[in-house]
């Protein structure tokens, strides 16, 4: 450790050097390194102060760092610091692998760090492994999150058109998924897919049939071959293969609960337990989870099965808070969404978050959600990449249902993307079967009408 | 670091210790003494004559 200590204030106080002999240099270096990133108490002392005057007047002066030094008294002699600082040959094209030194040395001190936690957890005795093997990963997760090249993030305007014209040429040759087909045609039309990286949100109030709706896109992509990881925080995960198979099988729910299905629909349910039983999903059920023991999960299955392509998480409202969450529920939830966007994008795949709507709207004319229902939810909608709402108008009043019955469109659900962060918004109609708890899209029923037998 | 160079700082400190004595006692303004720093700063880029001579418009009065 002792050498490794020395190693650090070698290269932090060489480019503090660089930059008392090239001042100018403090416009890449303020843009790559922060205060935390100098390990060496001395040296992180002497940036800090640098990058206040560059904040303050946006240039760093020798002399100011000199009288700041004096007046601070941390550092006994400050002419020698400087003087020390100063004295070696530098030259600015060292500047840059020596921020990447100092770079790596500030994320190998983290990953020393959590190590040395991992190993004080480890003699808690109150944690169950998954609380243990939660935190750890949290731990490791931390550590190893700060990005290691920041230039990535940053484009030329020539690169950037480079990248945009590659992709637009890969999508025009089908060379890449343009996003992950939900199956419903309409539905993909309009979003063309969801994308890896994105939060996708369906919210809808109580008995509209989120969850089913969620169950058939998975069914419609596992079809496909596609992995799915669902993590249901309230539904048991025999019923929602059960669901499947009542999706599939196309039997009533009620007398496949009940044990009352005929020959006929044995046949149909056999054949879709053939179906689906090498499919390629994994399901948590536990309820009371968190989101470090979601993003647990979720990195387990992405690793037990070699990739994931979707995520669905059944549903927010479920998950646990953090303990100190008492004074603004709707703030912590606001950072479990945040949380969870960023789960997408390090696992990079698309996930699908359910969510409740209070039923604050039902005094409205217009009782179709909108964006502003999710306020009192975190802040759901800036957060989140996309938002789709669920409408059945059949099942906001018994009145509803009536005429909605007498006119025949009582299966009619709306579905309403509020918020496209890479498609368009609007909605489509797909049909609610409630005997099968699924929905279908006339779009896909006209296609297979039209396809040759 | 060279001779030079070693003397150059020692200039430097002498300097900036001086005007800020001078601040410290208020013989010069803020103002003055920002722009007094800003020229040691600098030294390098004047001639003694123009050195000498910005250092007289700082102090004009």
């Amino acid at each position: 450790m002792a050498i490794l200590e020395k190693d650090y204030r070698q290269q932090e106080f060489q480019l503090l050097g660089i930059l008392l002999q090239y001042p100018a240099k403090i416009d890449e270096v303020a843009d790559l390194l922060e205060v935390k990133h100098f390990l060496n108490p001395h040296a992180q002392l002497i940036y800090e102060m640098l990058l206040n005057q560059y904040q303050r007047e946006n240039q760093i002066s020798r002399t100011k760092l000199f009288l700041q030094l004096k007046k601070d008294g941390v550092i006994k002699k400050p002419e020698e610091t400087i003087e020390h600082l100063t004295s070696g040959f530098n030259t600015p094209e060292e500047l840059k692998p020596t921020i990447d030194i100092i770079k790596k040395n500030f994320q190998q001190e983290l990953l020393v760090k959590a190590a040395h936690k991992i190993e004080q957890l480890a003699t808690e005795t109150d944690l169950d492994i998954s609380e243990y093997q939660a935190r750890a990963q949290e731990l490791v997760f931390e550590a190893t999150s700060e990005s290691t090249d920041l230039e990535k993030h940053i484009y030329e305007m020539e690169e950037a058109l480079m990248d945009s014209f590659e992709a637009y040429l890969d999508r025009k040759h089908n060379k890449v998924d343009v996003g992950l087909r939900s199956g419903f045609i309409s539905l993909d039309n309009l979003i063309g897919g969801f994308k890896k990286s994105h939060l996708n949100v369906i919210a809808a109030s109580t008995s509209m049939g989120k969850t089913a709706f969620a169950i058939n896109i998975a069914k419609n992509i596992l079809m496909r071959n596609v992995p799915i990881a669902m993590i249901s925080l309230e539904m048991e995960a025999r019923e929602i293969i059960d669901r499947m198979i009542i999706q599939d099988a196309m039997v009533n729910g009620w007398k496949y609960t009940q044990g009352e299905t005929n020959d006929d629909e044995d046949k149909r349910i056999s054949k879709a337990l053939d179906d689906l039983h090498e499919l390629p999903l994994m399901i948590s059920d536990e309820r009371g989870l968190n989101v470090a023991q979601i993003r647990a999960r979720l990195r387990k299955f992405k690793a037990q099965m070699g990739g994931l392509g979707l995520a669905i998480i059944d549903y927010l409202q479920m998950i646990k808070l953090p303990d100190n969450h008492v004074q603004n529920t709707s703030r912590a939830i606001g950072e479990i969404v945040l949380q969870l966007r960023n789960l997408a994008s390090e696992l990079e795949l698309p996930i699908i978050l359910i969510s409740q709507i209070s039923r604050s709207f039902t005094s409205r004319q217009d009782k179709r959600p909108v964006l502003s229902d999710l306020r009192d939810s975190g802040n759901i909608e800036e957060i989140a990449d996309g938002v789709i709402f669920l409408y059945r108008h059949a099942q906001t009043s018994a009145a509803a249902r009536e005429k909605t019955e007498e006119e025949g469109t009582e299966k009619e659900t709306e579905i309403i993307i509020a918020k496209q962060r890479t498609g368009q918004t609007g909605s489509i109609k797909l049909l609610f079967e409630e005997d099968y708890i699924s929905f279908v899209d006339p779009e896909n029923i006209s296609l297979e009408e039209n396809m040759p037998q | 670091m060279n001779k030079q160079d070693k003397i150059d700082l020692k200039i430097i400190f002498a300097l900036t210790n001086a005007y800020e004595n001078l601040y410290e006692k208020g013989e010069i303004t803020d103002d003055q003494l920002d722009c007094v720093l800003s020229l040691i700063d600098k030294h390098q880029d004047y001639s003694p004559a123009d050195f000498e001579k910005k250092l007289k418009d700082i102090f004009a009065d």
